[in-house]
């Protein structure tokens, strides 16, 4: 296991090389020159001021050294600074990661709940009304354009329910010191009432961002609690007598899991990356908000930090998926031993 | 006639009525058949739009210069610049259409081909382009697409563009998995008995066989497509102003959606219509074309 982990790991750092290296490319040979953003230089800025800007950030050497000072840079953990604000990159984006996370792991709770619950109701009541009905639910989920999704649950739901649909936290509540994550550092400061406050400014957010990982989900675990369900063993089971709950639940329900699991790790990794439109639509201060801000301010060094950072903790994950897939099923674990 | 020809002959006999069976299926299944006259009322639209629009989709009225609400005149009301939603969404129709199956033909061309190439050569050549493909795999679509639209600048070439490269890898991966599945295969193996060249095998043995996937996939592509595009439009990021793009009206309507919901509502709904009706397809297609597939 430690052997498979270790070359998943290795052949990680090429990839990850890739991807620094396409994104420097996208960002330098097709954008157009960030010295001709208004909102970095100025409406009226001369000509002598643009090249002096360039030449302070390195612009005007040739590509290839450009490419090999961004790697010298990364290698030592500085991404750069950001041409908007002049500070670094990282601190720009340790800022506002947590608020992705945070919105990706409620997320994520959200969907595997919901996701698993509907799917399962679908497999045990095939061909059901509500088989019909969850089914509905789950296309619709992965035909919904989430943006749009979001702006109509603020028009139904923000009214009526009081429920905030902009921003992370009133300012007023607004923890001051700590891991970043509002909900925690809240309850460790034992101030509930922010708590309370960060939570609702959540739900509307949340439950877009789950929209669609619900449909994914869903349909996941209809289709393998379907496949289990016609399984020998549950037959067996029943034949034994069981009851049709520990039939269903401690038969077919526990040995479908392993890709339920594997698809709830999957989207988790997306909903770290994939919060772009929720985040805009919400306000969210998280990275995929910063990054359309970014993207139309032509913050080049930004944009490069986000799309490298997401994309190493979306590899991450999936390596993290695939290694408790191999951990939950002894079947890979014993085939992968033998390909050692 | 040679056996290769008999031999030939008999394949085509039986792939024409695999085809009927999957055509047949597919009628059955109501909510694919939606699907399809939804679409095929679209493709309609597409092209004939422009002679239904009861207005110009660009043509602004001061008098109305608020959103206005749906009345006799305008159907679906008018936009804040008094533009008639209807037209625009009739106009935007063309182009959500045009971008989902022109970027989907791209990424399917330029994945098919490498997809197909990795899968047969196997090998070293096999290793570099998956690598390769990894790469882009591991920067998440959205944020792909609105890097390369942002250097691009907006346009609807730029978002074909954008939309295309970023789902050549996925179905690279898809073709390179059927390939491989199927060369093992005995007919595959058939071919090369009887002297078929590499690109023969490949193109007459392997790609017939492994199609219908691809149909499949394409179909489901176009809707991933045409919510891309308007994901875009709705970041500011799609086609150029004035032109009518669904993801973009989406977007305009935010400023007053609260009061005036209608300029939020129809537009999204007609993406969500179309890209049910290419899932709600794409599934269908899956079940007729797969039947083993079938849960």
């Amino acid at each position: 296991m430690f052997k498979y982990v270790c070359k998943r790991l290795l052949l990680l750092v090429p990839v990850l090389l890739g991807v620094v290296t396409i994104v420097f490319l996208i960002m330098r040979v097709f954008a157009t020159d960030p010295s001709e953003n208004e909102n970095i230089l100025g409406k009226y800025a001369t000509e002598e001021v643009k090249i002096a800007w360039k030449s302070k950030n390195g612009l005007d050497k040739p590509l290839a050294i450009q490419y090999v000072n961004y790697l010298k840079g990364i290698f030592s953990g500085n991404f750069g600074n950001s041409y908007r604000t002049n500070k670094p990159v990282m601190e720009e984006i340790s800022e506002r990661f947590p608020a992705t996370i945070e919105l990706a792991i409620m997320a994520i709770i959200l969907a595997s709940v919901f996701g698993v619950l509907i799917g399962l109701i679908s497999a045990v009541k095939k061909n059901s009304i509500f088989d019909n009905i969850g089914m509905a639910i789950a296309l619709i989920g992965v035909s919904i354009p989430i943006f749009w999704f979001g702006l109509i649950i603020i028009k139904i739901f923000s009214g009526w329910t009081g429920l905030p649909s902009n921003g992370r936290i009133n300012s007023v509540f607004r923890p001051e010191d700590g891991t970043g994550f509002y909900l925690l550092d809240s309850l460790l400061q034992r101030d509930f009432e922010a708590f309370w406050d960060a939570f609702k400014h959540m739900i509307l957010p949340a439950i877009t961002l789950a929209m669609y990982s619900i449909a994914v989900i869903a349909r996941m675990t209809r289709s393998s609690v379907l496949e289990t369900l016609n399984k020998d063993y549950v037959r067996t089971a029943r034949a034994k007598g069981l009851k049709e709950n520990t039939v269903v639940f401690k038969h077919a329900f526990r040995n479908a899991l392993i890709p339920i699991v594997t698809v709830i790790g999957l989207q988790f990794g997306s909903l770290l990356a994939g919060a772009v439109l929720t985040e805009s639509v919400f306000s969210w201060p998280g990275i995929g908000k910063y990054a359309v801000d970014c993207i139309q301010n032509s913050d080049f060094p930004v944009i490069q930090g986000i799309v490298i950072l997401t994309a190493t903790s979306f590899v991450f994950v999936n390596l993290f998926v695939d290694v408790v897939y191999a951990f939950l099923d002894p079947r890979i674990k014993f085939s992968s031993k033998k390909g050692e | 006639m040679s056996s290769n020809q008999i031999f030939e002959k008999k394949l085509k006999f039986r792939q024409d009525s695999r085809m009927s069976d999957a055509w047949r299926a597919l009628f059955k299944n109501k909510a694919a058949a939606l699907g399809l006259i939804f679409i095929c009322i679209l493709c309609f639209l597409s092209v004939f739009g422009k002679y239904l629009m009861p207005f110009d989709p660009n043509f602004t009225k001061q008098s109305l210069a608020n959103p206005a609400l749906p009345s006799a005149e305008h159907w679906l009301g008018t936009d804040q610049h008094g533009r008639d939603i209807l037209s625009r969404i009739i106009d935007g129709t063309r182009i959500s259409m045009f971008v989902g199956v022109v970027s989907v033909f791209f990424s399917l061309l330029i994945g098919t081909v490498i997809g197909a190439i990795a899968g047969f050569c196997g090998g070293r050549i096999d290793a570099i382009v998956m690598r390769f493909m990894d790469m882009l795999l591991a920067i998440p679509s959205m944020l792909l697409a609105i890097t390369l639209m942002a250097s691009l600048k907006p346009g609807l070439d730029k978002a074909i563009i954008s939309i295309s490269i970023v789902y050549i890898p996925h179905y690279a991966l898809i073709v390179r998995s059927s390939v491989l599945s199927e060369k093992t295969n005995d007919y595959a193996q058939a071919y090369k008995v009887m002297g078929a060249s590499n690109s023969y095998t490949l193109l007459k043995g392997i790609l017939p066989n492994i199609i219908s996937n691809i149909i499949v996939r394409a179909t489901l592509g176009i809707s991933v497509a045409i919510i891309d595009l308007a994901a875009l439009g709705f970041l500011g990021l799609g086609v150029k102003d004035p032109q009518a793009e669904w993801g973009t009206m989406v977007s305009e309507s935010r400023r007053f959606f609260e009061a005036k919901p209608h300029t939020l509502f129809f537009p999204g709904a007609m993406i969500m219509l179309t890209v049910l009706a290419f899932n709600l397809l794409g599934d269908g297609l899956r079940d007729a074309l797969n039947p083993k597939s079938k849960k």
